[in-house]
């Protein structure tokens, strides 16, 4: 078993911050943590890593218990910049990783390299924008080439180059076999790495939205966009306008071919097809929607 | 453990605050050198000050010449007796020039043990054993030994060397007219006591004086002050990153602990190599044998070499440093803010040296560790002698300061563990 929690609860004095959580995985895979803040995701993380205590249940992590320190050999947890030392280069930070985990020191090069962060390893972590902190945080994580890795808002401060280059990692170590724990925000990125979503709300993990929630939204980019305005109206198919050129639909209202006969049957030329995934923002939606409208 | 020590010094080290702590402690060092070296009396200043004495004996010799070929009879035998009396000074005051002229000390030392030693006899045969009157019998004694001592190891005396520059803690007044005449010459006599060498050796025994004192202790605290604090304990902090690493939680502590201790005795350490090299350079090493008192029960005492008396005094300061270390962990974990940290342990220290002054006869005194701050006078056993309490004594400070320790190292554990237990 990779990840087995069960009946985890936490409270900060009178308050029950994680309502018992269960989670079990026993094959490589990519999960996501959604939730609003304030909802258990980092609580949940730190718990997980012994870094808080908790008053019930049981953590075990590539079957140790999360309290053996040696299981951070092969379980790496990517937290907040606050970690890092200012006064200590990026080449610093790596080099102490390294010492503890009994990692070969040539290795900082390679990870470094393999993150983008070469050209400021040996400047001081206080020099770093948010970016750069989030670079050597990956780096600092991946150097011991983990078997599982929890990632509390990985994307934090990422520039889109960045943020691609990171996601390209984290789909490299999944495809090697690392299970992959993500806590995020960023509900784009989350539908471009995975389909597992785990949605916290109150600190209780929302169990019947766990697995392939996730559906597909296309945009149309069309010649004509009021001809094709009227003929979906006529014919009753639900959609959306963007831009002077395009109209979207849902995978669940039509699938893509019926459109595209729809449009073709009227003379209509498609110029474009534009297709985006909508899973995690769609679904989350749905579960949150009393905040949303508060 | 070593990886997290050397991780540990290396964040020390790259902290702005302790570099500039550790700057001005240098600074500190050249400045006092620079000090001492100035106020150090060499032999051609003692030469110096023979010459302008032989010049005024010559002086009086030349009058009392002048005025015995025209004295009267009654004059002449009174002119005569000056005259062979300052002869026979000016003799001594000749040859002593010569002695400073080739370094020879091992006669300077003779003729001071000469001039002194029938002293103690007269002394006891007067049976002034106990009294308060400098030079004292104790003083003499001392003095002689310290003499003979130096005789036998041909170590060098510091100088000026007479019985007029030396005191010990049981000269407390001089045979003078009124009691602030006695105060006044024997301020000048304490003042004279107070001799500066710039040999490695000596200077390195009055560095370690200044140092190791509640001063030199509170600099250590503030050098170490947030070795806990910084890591943000009890929020999400540096701390955070360390706990998540293959290491067991007690060794972080522990290594912030060792770093703390390691890195004061290395400044030590770097305080003794710099008073060799600017001792060697200035002037000379000096002698790692030159004697210092040690005071014993009822006016007895034995010599102890300067050398040994460094590192035993080192040896104890380091003992009180590790026990303020453990005051200063237990309320950084409690606090976790670093001047409040501080400023409690040097409170603690502070209430703790002053409720223990109140406890100096009693028979737990030697239990305390707050008695044993003054490293010095615990050493020779000034402090013994001043309170009257002989169980005061350098074995009994580490033994008394190092269970103190442990104890405190518990303690701060216990909180720690009961702490990380609550979930912070």
């Amino acid at each position: 078993m990779i990840i087995e929690v069960s009946n985890l609860k936490k409270r900060y004095k009178k308050q029950m911050v994680l309502k018992g959580i269960d989670i079990q995985v026993e094959t490589p895979q990519i999960i996501a943590l959604v939730g609003p803040n304030g909802s258990g995701k980092t609580t949940l993380l730190n718990c997980m890593t012994n870094l808080l205590s908790f008053q019930e249940g049981e953590v075990r992590l590539l079957g140790k218990k999360h309290t053996d320190a040696s299981l951070f050999l092969k379980v790496s947890y990517l937290q907040d910049n606050r970690i890092l030392y200012g006064n200590l280069t990026g080449y610093d930070h790596m080099k102490f990783v390294c010492s503890v985990q009994k990692i070969p020191i040539s290795k900082i090069k390679e990870v470094a390299e393999r993150v983008g962060m070469e050209k400021y390893l040996k400047k001081r972590v206080r020099n770093y924008s948010l970016g750069m902190k989030q670079h050597l945080l990956l780096a600092m994580v991946i150097i011991n080439e983990p078997k599982l890795l929890l990632m509390d808002e990985p994307l934090n401060g990422l520039d889109p180059t960045s943020a691609i280059n990171m996601r390209k990692i984290l789909l490299e170590l999944y495809q090697e076999g690392t299970t992959i724990v993500v806590s995020s925000h960023n509900l784009d990125e989350i539908d471009r790495l995975t389909n597992t979503i785990y949605f916290m709300k109150d600190g209780a993990l929302l169990k019947e939205s766990l697995q392939d929630i996730s559906s597909k939204n296309y945009l149309i980019t069309v010649n004509d966009i009021e001809k094709a305005q009227k003929v979906l109206k006529d014919k009753s198919i639900p959609f959306s306008v963007s831009g002077e050129y395009q109209v979207g639909f849902e995978e669940t209202d039509i699938d893509l071919q019926s459109f595209i006969d729809c449009l073709n049957d009227n003379d209509i030329t498609i110029t474009d097809i534009e297709v985006q995934k909508v899973g995690a923002e769609k679904r989350y939606r749905e579960l949150f929607e009393e905040e949303l409208s508060s | 453990m070593l990886k997290l020590i050397l991780f540990e010094i290396k964040k020390m080290w790259n902290a702005n605050f302790f570099r500039i702590l550790i700057l001005a402690l240098l600074v500190f060092f050249i400045a006092y050198y620079v000090f001492v070296y100035i106020n150090t009396t060499r032999a051609e200043d003692e030469i110096k000050l023979l010459d302008e004495v032989i010049q005024r004996t010559e002086q009086t010799i030349e009058e009392d010449s002048v005025a015995l070929e025209s004295a009267e009879d009654s004059e002449v035998k009174e002119l005569e007796e000056s005259i062979a009396f300052h002869e026979e000074w000016l003799e001594k005051e000749q040859t002593k020039v010569e002695i400073f002229e080739e370094e020879n000390w091992d006669v300077l030392l003779q003729m001071e043990i000469d001039n002194n030693e029938p002293m103690i006899g007269t002394k006891k045969f007067q049976n002034e054993t106990h009294t308060y009157t400098h030079p004292t019998l104790f003083t003499y004694e001392t003095y002689v030994a310290m003499s003979k001592w130096m005789q036998d190891k041909d170590v060098v005396p510091l100088l000026p060397v007479n019985i007029l520059s030396y005191v010990t803690l049981y000269d407390r007044e001089v045979n003078s007219g009124s009691a602030a005449d006695s105060e006044f010459i024997m301020n000048i006599i304490k003042e004279n006591s107070n001799k500066y060498s710039s040999t490695s050796i000596h200077y390195l025994f009055r560095l370690f004086g200044l140092l190791f004192s509640f001063i030199g202790v509170v600099f250590f605290l503030f050098l170490f002050g947030d070795i806990v604090t910084k890591e943000g304990l009890g929020r999400n902090g540096p701390i955070y990153l360390l706990q998540t690493q293959p290491i067991q939680r007690y060794k972080i502590l522990a290594s912030k602990f060792l770093t703390a201790i390691l890195t004061s005795l290395l400044i030590l350490v770097c305080a003794v190599v710099f008073s060799f090299i600017v001792g060697s350079i200035f002037d000379r090493f000096g002698d790692w044998d030159y004697p210092v008192v040690i005071y014993g029960e009822d006016r007895t005492f034995t010599l102890m070499s300067m050398g040994v008396f460094l590192v035993k005094a080192t040896s104890l300061f380091m003992v009180i440093l590790l026990f303020s270390y453990t005051i200063l962990f237990l309320f950084s974990i409690l606090t976790k803010r670093v001047l409040v940290a501080i400023g409690l342990t040097l409170g603690a220290l502070f209430v703790g040296m002053k409720m223990s002054e109140g406890l100096v006869t009693s028979s737990i005194a030697q239990y305390i560790p707050f008695q044993y701050f003054s490293v010095f006078e615990v050493v020779t056993n000034e402090l013994a002698l001043t309170l009257d309490n002989f169980n005061l004594t350098y074995a009994n400070g580490i033994i008394s300061l190092s269970i103190a320790s442990l104890v405190m190292l518990i303690v701060t554990y216990v909180v720690s563990f009961v702490q990380s237990k609550k979930g912070n």
